[in-house]
């Protein structure tokens, strides 16, 4: 065996215990859904419905639930790709409600900044 | 005295070898976890890759302790690939920040193992050049 093998054993036992050490439970109490808000879930990296709509001509609230354990956030895309509202990134599992100001009429794509590959659509008629 | 001289030359090596190597492998072990944390089968199979990367820079096995200047210049080369595709297409929050700047750290840690352990990029260079008759060496040998 080569001289320092034996401090790489060791090594090898602490890079181990350290992964082990990595895996943990979390609990979160729910947020209330406020009445007559849009609802979205992220389920496995999957926004739940896939298809919302929102109210024309007037804000409204928002209840984005993060149910994962990996950080998601919620934006609504404009045609341009731009962003028309645009929610923070944060680990679930937790929930967050917005306030989203009145948006133009039409579709928006629902978009997570952490995972581009997720897609939804929010429609305001 | 010459004996001594040398000998404290190896142990001083040696150390030097262990911080870089310890170090290299702590931070690539952080930032599989943290990619591992992230969901999707993409960041998982970052966070994979990254793990059996860190393993092979310290495993004490004849294979990996022969070929540890490729694997120093494959985590080398990953971990800047990662880091460029955050630059074009990640997301800018907190975690990814820290994750970045423990990747830039973990390169600087591979740039110097690469000149301090491995003669530099000259060094691997010629060990690069030379791969590909040792490799047919070792599988004529095993056949």
């Amino acid at each position: 065996m080569a001289p320092g093998s034996g401090l790489r054993f060791l090594l090898l036992g602490a890079l181990i215990a350290a992964l082990a050490a990595c895996s943990s439970g979390s609990s979160a109490t729910s947020l209330p859904i406020p009445s007559g808000a849009v609802v979205v879930r992220v389920v496995n990296a999957v926004f739940q419905p896939a298809a919302v709509t929102a109210p024309s001509n007037q804000g409204f609230t928002l209840y984005f639930d993060n149910a994962d354990s990996a950080p998601h956030n919620i934006a609504f895309l404009g045609a341009d790709g731009n962003p028309a509202f645009k929610g923070d990134i944060f680990s679930g599992v937790a929930q967050k409600v917005y306030q989203v100001p009145a948006l133009a009429s039409g579709t928006y794509k629902l978009h997570c900044d952490v995972h581009p590959e997720m897609s939804g659509t929010l429609t305001v008629p | 005295m010459s004996v001594d001289v040398t000998a404290e030359r190896t142990s001083a090596r040696t150390r030097e070898a262990l911080i870089l190597t310890a170090g290299a492998a702590l931070l690539t072990l952080a930032t599989a976890y943290i990619h591992s944390t992230l969901g999707t089968l993409l960041f998982t199979l970052n966070a994979v890759a990254y793990t059996v990367l860190a393993v092979a820079l310290v495993v004490p096995i004849g294979l990996a302790e022969r070929y540890r200047w490729l694997i120093r210049l494959a985590l080398l080369g990953f971990v800047l690939a990662t880091i460029g595709g955050w630059i074009l297409f990640g997301a800018r929050y907190d975690v990814a920040y820290f994750d970045k700047a423990i990747e830039v750290v973990l390169v600087g840690f591979l740039v110097v193992a690469i000149f301090r352990l491995d003669g530099g990029p000259a060094g691997d260079l010629a060990r690069l050049r030379a791969l590909p008759g040792e490799l047919r060496g070792m599988l004529r040998g095993a056949g």
